[in-house]
Parts: structure tokens; sequence; C-alpha cells
């Protein structure tokens, strides 16, 4: 760490974000402008230098001779996390580890790695994975009219309802080894960002040319299904349990394999709107059984 | 019970093995005969609970089966004797036998996840697999530079098909390496 501090760090940015104090130095002040779009939603300046985490953000480029090109750099404390050519890819490192510390060592609020979109004042949540589809069932219930909150993080406050967590939407085209990234522009709705009640919790995956035919989940067995993507299961069982708890004990939540993100949106759409759910029973209309 | 968390919900009992890290569900079944492994309580007793509570014909066979389940999930501090009489004893066939007699009961059931770590429970940053000399972090699902996945063994590839990162220990944790 000492050597890194001896390096030369022209400019830096500490900040808050969710009750974590960050801290990024970079080598070149024009930097500053690049880590801004990677700090995440809702952080705040802060004049404390003191900070719980610290970043150095080195950029490399061109070095004396022209045949010389410097690998870009990027630090948290001492270790090194990121080494690239490409700054977009430093950038990117930057965006994920932040989000992934926050996630974990947020205070009073917890994350689970799950898509979200709000209607009729609550909130769908979607947990899962990369490549489960969960971005595209996001983007395809945007698309009908829901409001954008995540496609990342479903941020659960201490009550058990949902706070947004607005990341630019993305999706990935192509096959999972493919791996390509395109961002996708979408229409959110400029409202205040508010915590929302959670209305419905749905565990799937996308299977080409399967019909969605949910099970309803116990309590128990939902809160197990929601904690697989909780980030903070490890660190902090007992607050992930007892967030959940609450979360389950007052929402259906649903799992099961689904086909196309836009008619399975319009089907999640028309049951809240109808409020076909209960914690006993689903109505006829929709293809559901209890499980 | 210092290495575990307990929560209650309505039916079903939380548990959080903090030394495993694992997280599980017991069913009121289950969750009834764990309450009383007290070390005071008798087995007949344990038995009488049961048969009154779940209003079982017969609630021997019921406890054995929560008993072994309990074991198995390591939340029984002692060992379990079972006797040879009891050995047999499996939910599919209790469940038979109460269907016969009209009983409608919850056979005891513990269902259990290895809790994520933050980067398994997270996603995979947005920079695909470059095979060599790249720089790059993924979290858990073997993109170069991130965790490997569970399961993984160093030197095992690590990544998709066309990826050629393999896994390497690295320090205490296996990484997904170009």
């Amino acid at each position: 760490m000492a050597k890194l501090d001896r390096l030369g760090w022209t400019d830096g940015i500490s900040f808050v974000a969710y009750g974590r104090r960050v801290g990024i130095r970079v080598n070149a002040s024009r930097m500053l402008e690049r880590i801004a779009r990677c700090l995440p939603p809702g952080w705040k300046p802060s004049s404390d230098p003191l900070v719980e985490r610290l970043y150095s953000f080195v950029a490399g480029g061109a070095g004396t001779s022209s045949r010389v090109r410097r690998f870009h750099l990027l630090y948290s404390g001492a270790s090194r996390i990121a080494r690239t050519l490409d700054l977009e890819d430093l950038q990117q490192a930057l965006t994920t580890d932040l989000q992934l510390y926050v996630a974990e060592m947020a205070r009073r609020r917890l994350f689970v790695h799950a898509g979200v979109v709000e209607w009729g004042g609550e909130a769908i949540v979607i947990p899962g994975r990369s490549y489960s589809g969960k971005s595209s069932l996001v983007a395809a219930l945007v698309r009908a009219g829901a409001t954008y909150y995540s496609d990342e993080y479903a941020v659960f406050s201490e009550r058990g309802t949902v706070c947004p967590f607005r990341i630019p939407l993305t999706m990935r085209t192509g096959s999972p080894e493919n791996g390509k990234v395109r961002s996708l522009e979408q229409a959110c709705k400029t409202l205040e960002a508010k915590p929302a009640p959670v209305g419905l919790v749905v565990l799937t995956n996308y299977r080409p040319g399967v019909k969605w035919h949910p099970k309803m989940l116990s309590p128990g067995s939902a809160l197990l299904g929601i904690l697989a993507y909780t980030v903070a299961a490890r660190t902090r069982p007992r607050a992930a349990l007892r967030v959940l708890s609450k979360v389950v004990s007052q929402t259906p939540v649903l799992r099961g394999e689904r086909g196309e993100a836009d008619e399975m949106a319009c089907q999640l759409l028309d049951c809240m709107s109808q409020s076909q759910f209960s914690r006993h029973g689903i109505r006829p209309g929709f293809q559901g059984q209890k499980g | 019970m210092d290495r575990m968390v307990i929560q209650e919900l309505s039916d079903e009992t939380l548990v959080y093995d903090l030394e495993r890290n694992r997280a599980l569900c017991l069913n009121r079944t289950s969750a009834l005969v764990w309450r009383y492994c007290d070390g005071r309580t008798s087995f007949e007793q344990v038995e009488s609970v049961l048969e009154r509570e779940l209003e079982l014909p017969d609630g021997e066979e019921a406890v054995w089966i929560a008993l072994r389940q309990l074991q198995r999930n390591h939340l029984l501090r002692d060992g379990l004797n079972v006797p040879e009489t009891a050995k047999h004893y499996t939910r599919r066939v209790f469940l038979t036998k109460m269907a016969r007699v009209g009983a409608a009961v919850m056979v005891p059931m513990i269902i259990s996840i290895v809790a994520p770590t933050a980067a398994h429970a997270a996603t995979c940053i947005n920079v695909p697999c470059r095979g060599k000399g790249q720089g790059g972090r993924g979290s858990g699902d073997g993109r170069n530079g991130g965790f490997c996945p569970e399961g993984s063994v160093p030197g095992q590839a690590c990544g998709p098909p066309d990826c050629t990162c393999v896994c390497k220990k690295a320090g205490a944790i296996l990484r997904c390496t170009p």
C-alpha cells in the first residue's frame, strides 16, 4: 500500500453510499468525469477524508515512446482488481466492484440480485443471476407500462419495502459464450424514487418454448429461494433472515420456468392489476398451482 | 445454539448454520421435533406431542424420520442411536401409511441451500472472457479474473466453452485466470 501511496495522485473523490464511505483517487484529473459515471445510485459527496474503502484508478495510455503502452490499473486498497488496455473495461470493473461492495456492506439495506419494477404502487421482484433472462423480463415489463426500479439489485429496507436502484438497463445479446452487451434506452417515468411494498416475487428463468405454470412456494421455501441471491447472505445472515421473513410473510412468491418475456410480462401485470394472487391460492384464469 | 440464527415463520422454522454457511427450512413437523430436542424431553414425550399437535395415529415413525434428518443436517448436538427397527423408516413409506388410514399429515422435511458468497450472489460483469492477457473481473460464473464456480478444481477450465481461462489458487480462494 505504501508503494501505491507514493504514486502521483492528482485528484480524488470521497462519497457516501448506503452508509459506507468510499474514496477514489486518480493519477489524472480528467478521469474524474469517467469515474462519476461509475458511482452507485444515491451516492452523496462527502468531505470526510477518512474512508472505509479506497480505490486507486491508474490511467495508463501511451508512454514516452510511441511503441510503449501502459496498462490501466485499478486497486481496491492494496489489491489489484483490474489490469487492462481498455479504459472502458477499467470503468466497468470499478462500477461492478463498487456496486458489490455497497451491496454487501450497506447499512440498513439488504441487497438481493434481482430485477424490480413497480406497478400500481407495488413492486414485482425477479431474483436471478446472469443469463437467467431477468433483464429481458424487466425490459418487457417496462415496455408494458411498469415503472423501472432496477435490473441489478432489489434493495430492501428493514421493513421489507423495496427501493429503486436505477442504473441503465443492460441486456446481453447472443449466447452466454458470446457475452456481448448492449445498453438499452429504457423509458423511465420520472417519478420521485420511493420505496414500494412488494406485491409479487417471481423466481424464474427463461427456456424457449416453455409455458409459464408457476408454483406458489411456502414462506420458508420462498425465503431460501430469495436468500440464494442475497449478496450479504453470509456476512449478515441475521439481517437477511429478518428482512426476508417480512417479505415472504406478506407476499406471494412464485417459481417456474417461463417462455417469451413479453407474453409473461402481460400475464404478470394483468394478474397484479386484478389482484388475483393471494397467499392461499390462485384464482381461475391464471395458469398456476400451489406447491 | 451460538452457531445458529433462527427465524420463526408461521408454520416453518428457518435456521442459518453459521459454521457451515447453510440455510435450512424445517417444516412444521421437523420444527416441532427439533424444538423438543432439548436434552430434557424423552422420546415418548416427543411422540405424544406429535400425535397431539399433528393428530397422528402413531408418532414414532415421524419422530425417527425427523431425528435422522436433523442429524444429517447437523442440527443435533449429540449423536443419534437409531434402533434397527427404525432404520427402515422412510418418508415415502410413512406418507403411504398415513394416506391409507386417511390421515393428512406433514411428512418431516428439511430443505437447505448453501448460502452464496457476495460474489456468487451478484452478477457477472459485462466483460466477456478474453482468454489470455486481458483484465476484467467476473464473479462466480467463471469469467476471467473472477471467482471460480463452486465445485471447481485448480487447473480445470472455469469459463464458457470459448474461454481459455483455468482455475488457479490465489491464497485461500480460487480465481478464474487467463
